[in-house]
C-alpha cells in the first residue's frame, strides 16, 4: 500500500490533471446541497467539506434515465440502432463516501451474472474510484451496524481529511499509479499516526443502533407478523427513500416517442409505488401499503442477502433523513427484532 | 458487448382474431440466420415491443417443434396490447427471448399428461400441447380439459376441433353455466367442476395448468381431493414484468424471481413462497 499525503489547496490541481485521462465526477455545492457532477460539466468549486451528497453517486453508472436505444421508421419497418454511450475517457469518482462505495459492490453483482447489462457494465468498467474517510459521520450514518465502517472502502484510493492535508492510501495497483502525481509527497510518521487518530475518532463515533447479528434469519421469519400494517402507516409512497438509496437499483422500460422514431428508455423505479407491479388485470400483489414496505426490508435484508449474498443497505441515513413522514429503518429494524424477540 | 436490451425485429407474418379481444400474431425474424437458428422450450416467453409504445410480456404459444416462426396470443388491456392490436401484416415488431424457465417436458415423458386451461391460459399450454402431440409416442394418456367463461371467449377454435377429433387423446372443453347456446357440445360447468367429474387418476400422471387464479385454486384443491402430489401439478405465473432477467426487481415473490427462477412452477415450490402473487 503507498501512502502519501497531498496539501488540500493542490486538490483543484490534481483533479484538473485527472481531468485529461478521466470523466471526474466530484462533490460540488448546488444551492445549498452537495452533488456529485461531471467535472466537465460544471465549473463549481469541488467541496470536501461536507457530510454526504444529497443523491448517491449511483447516477454515474445507472443514471436516472438511460436512453437503451434509438429507433427510427423507414419505408419496411423501424430500424433500431444503439444508443451512443459515447465514453471516451473512463468515469472517475473523487470523494465518494465508504457506503456508497459499498453499495457498488452490489450495483456490480446485480448488473452482472448470466445477463450483462452493457450499459452498467461500461461505464464501470476501468473507473477509478476515490474514496473519502468520513471523520465526522451524521447522526443518521449507521454503516458499522450493517457490516460497514466509516473508515475503509473497496476503492482504488481511500483519503483521509487531515486538515491542510489529505492524507492519502493507495489500495490498488490504479490507485497507486494517481498517488505517483507529483502533487503526492511521501507520508511521514506525523501524518500516518495524524490519519490513525482520525480513524479511530470516527470509528469510535459510531453506534450500534441495532444488532446485525442473524438480522436476515429474523428478518425472514417475520413475513406474516401482523406488525407491517402498523409500522408502514405514515409512508405517503413518495419514492424518495428508494430514489436517493445507494443501493436501490430497481427500474422500469419505458417508450418516448419522436419524429420519425424515438428511444426506449431504462429509469429508476420504486417498489414502494403500487403501480410498480400492478397487473393489468387490476390484480395487485403489493398492492396493500405493508406489503410494499415489506418488500423494500424483505429485499434488502433478505432476497439480496439470499440471491447475491450482500445487504441491501449500507447505513448512509439517507432514507431516514429525507423521507417527509420521518419513516426511520433502523427504527423498523428494531420492531421487526424486538418482536421475534418477545415470541421466543 | 452486446445490449441486452436491444430487440430482435420481427415482422408480423399472420394475424388471427381469436376472441373479440384476443389475437393471435404469427411472428418471424428479419434475419433469416436467426429465424432458422432460434430454439426455445414450452414454457418461456418473451419481451415483445411495438416500438413507440413499449413492451410487454407474452408467454411463446407455438411450439418449439414448429421452427421458423413464432406466435404469440394477445389479449388487449392497455396501452402496448391496444398497440399490437392495431397492428397490421407487414408491420414490425421487437422481441426479445427468450426467458425463464419451461415446462419440464423431459420428465413428462412416459407419463399420462393432463392438460387443464382457462381463457387465455390456453396459450402457455398450448405450446407445450402440440410439443407433446408432435411427439406423441414418448407420452402416455393424454388429456385436456379447457374451458372459457362463454362459446365466444374459447380461444383457437380451429385447434379445439382438430383435438377433439383425434383418437389419441381425450378432450373436453367446457364454458361456465350460462356461456353456452343451443347448439353447444361441450360440458356445461367451471373447468373444476369438470375436472372432478372426469376424475382422472394421478397414478404415473402429471396436471398442466394454466388460467385465471381462481379456476387455479379451484382446481389444485380437486386434484388434491383426488391424491395429486404437489410436486406433480405445475403451472406458469404472471407477475407484472419489465426487464424479464432478474434486474428491474418487481417480479418477486419471496426471494425467487419469476421471470428468472420462473415462470413454470410446481406447487410443491409455491407452497414454500409467501402468498404475494
Ligand atoms: C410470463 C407472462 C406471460 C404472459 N403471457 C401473456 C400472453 O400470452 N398473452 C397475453 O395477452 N398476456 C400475457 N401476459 C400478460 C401481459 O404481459 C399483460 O397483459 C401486458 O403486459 C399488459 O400490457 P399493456 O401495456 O397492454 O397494459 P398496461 O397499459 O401496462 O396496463 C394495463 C392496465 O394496468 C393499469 N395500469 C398500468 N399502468 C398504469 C398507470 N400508470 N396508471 C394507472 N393504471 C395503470 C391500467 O388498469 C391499465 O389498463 C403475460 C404475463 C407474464 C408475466
Ligand atoms: S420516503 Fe418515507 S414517505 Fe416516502 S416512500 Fe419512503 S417511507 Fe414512504
Ligand atoms: S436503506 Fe436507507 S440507510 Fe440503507 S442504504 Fe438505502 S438510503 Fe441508506
Ligand atoms: S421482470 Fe425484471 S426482475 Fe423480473
Amino acid at each position: 500500500m503507498t501512502e502519501k499525503v497531498i496539501s488540500r489547496e493542490k486538490i483543484q490541481d490534481l483533479l484538473k490533471k485527472l481531468g485529461e485521462s478521466y470523466n471526474v465526477f466530484a462533490p460540488v455545492q448546488d444551492e445549498g446541497k452537495v452533488l456529485f457532477m461531471s467535472l466537465e460539466n460544471s465549473s463549481r468549486d469541488v467541496v470536501l467539506e461536507f457530510k454526504n451528497a444529497l443523491k448517491p453517486p449511483k447516477e454515474v453508472f445507472f443514471p436516472q434515465t438511460d436512453i437503451l436505444f434509438t429507433f427510427m421508421k423507414t419505408t419496411d419497418g423501424v430500424r433500431s440502432e444503439d444508443a451512443q454511450r459515447k465514453k471516451s475517457k473512463p468515469n472517475l469518482i473523487f470523494a465518494i463516501r465508504p457506503c456508497d462505495v459499498q453499495a457498488l459492490q452490489l450495483f456490480d453483482k446485480v448488473f452482472s451474472g448470466d445477463y450483462q447489462d452493457s450499459l452498467y457494465l461500461e461505464r464501470r468498467e476501468d473507473s477509478i474510484i476515490i474514496s473519502m474517510v468520513c471523520s465526522e459521520p451524521q447522526e443518521t450514518c449507521f454503516c458499522t451496524s450493517v457490516g460497514g465502517s466509516p473508515v475503509t472502502a473497496e476503492a482504488d484510493i481511500i483519503l483521509t481529511d487531515l486538515g491542510d492535508q489529505i492524507f492519502a492510501s493507495g489500495l490498488t495497483e490504479s490507485g497507486e499509479k494517481i498517488l505517483e502525481d507529483r502533487n503526492f509527497k511521501t507520508a511521514t510518521r506525523e501524518f500516518m499516526d495524524k490519519k490513525k487518530e482520525a480513524h479511530s475518532r470516527a470509528e469510535g463515533s459510531m453506534k450500534e443502533v441495532f444488532n446485525m447479528n442473524k438480522i436476515s434469519e429474523i428478518i425472514g421469519k417475520s413475513f406474516e407478523k401482523p406488525f407491517w400494517n402498523d409500522i408502514s402507516r405514515r409512508c405517503i409512497n413518495c419514492y424518495t427513500c428508494t430514489f436517493l438509496c445507494p443501493t436501490c437499483h430497481c427500474f422500469d422500460i419505458t417508450d418516448v416517442k419522436r419524429k420519425g422514431g424515438g428511444e426506449r428508455i431504462k429509469t429508476w423505479d420504486s417498489c414502494m409505488s403500487p403501480l410498480f407491479t400492478l397487473h393489468a388485470s387490476g390484480h395487485n400483489p403489493r398492492g396493500e401499503e405493508y406489503s410494499r414496505w415489506r418488500q423494500r426490508l424483505f429485499h434488502k435484508f433478505k432476497y439480496l442477502p439470499d440471491n447475491l449474498g450482500l445487504l441491501g443497505c449500507v447505513g448512509c441515513g439517507r432514507c431516514l433523513d429525507t423521507c417527509p413522514t420521518g419513516m426511520d429503518i433502523r427504527e423498523i429494524l428494531n420492531i421487526v427484532i424486538s418482536e421475534d424477540k418477545t415470541k421466543e | 458487448m452486446n445490449n441486452i436490451y436491444t430487440p430482435d425485429i420481427m415482422k408480423v407474418e399472420e394475424i388471427k382474431q381469436e376472441t373479440s379481444d384476443i389475437k393471435t400474431f404469427k411472428l418471424i425474424f428479419d434475419d433469416k440466420s436467426k429465424n432458422k437458428e432460434f430454439t426455445f422450450k414450452a414454457g418461456q416467453f418473451c419481451q415483445l415491443g411495438v416500438f413507440g409504445e413499449g413492451e410487454a410480456t407474452f408467454c411463446i404459444a407455438s411450439s418449439p417443434t414448429r421452427k421458423g416462426y413464432i406466435e404469440c396470443s394477445i389479449k388487449e388491456v392497455g396501452k402496448v396490447t391496444r398497440a399490437f392490436h392495431e397492428l397490421q401484416v407487414g408491420d414490425t415488431v421487437g422481441f426479445r427471448g427468450p426467458y425463464g424457465n419451461w415446462f419440464p417436458i423431459d420428465t413428462m415423458k412416459k407419463k399420462n399428461i393432463i392438460f387443464v386451461g382457462g381463457g387465455i391460459g390456453l396459450a402457455p399450454l398450448r405450446s407445450l400441447i402440440w410439443n407433446c402431440l408432435d411427439l406423441r409416442k414418448d407420452f402416455k394418456d393424454i388429456l385436456i380439459l379447457y374451458g372459457a367463461r362463454s362459446i365466444s371467449d374459447l380461444v383457437y377454435k380451429d385447434e379445439l376441433k382438430e383435438w377433439e377429433e383425434r383418437k389419441d387423446i381425450q378432450f373436453v372443453k367446457t364454458v361456465d353455466p350460462g356461456g353456452e347456446d343451443k347448439d353447444w357440445d361441450g360440458e356445461i360447468g367451471f373447468v373444476p367442476t369438470i375436472l372432478r367429474e372426469i376424475k382422472p387418476s394421478p397414478k404415473n400422471a402429471i396436471v398442466v395448468t394454466c388460467g385465471p387464479p381462481i379456476m387455479i385454486k379451484f382446481s389444485v384443491q380437486a386434484l388434491d381431493a383426488m391424491g395429486f402430489t404437489p410436486e406433480r401439478i405445475v403451472t406458469t405465473l404472471e407477475m407484472r414484468m419489465k426487464c424479464g432477467i432478474g434486474k428491474c426487481g418487481r417480479c418477486n415473490i419471496g426471494n425467487l424471481y419469476v421471470c428468472k427462477d420462473g415462470p413454470v412452477f410446481s406447487y410443491d415450490q409455491l407452497f414454500t413462497l409467501p402468498d404475494e402473487y
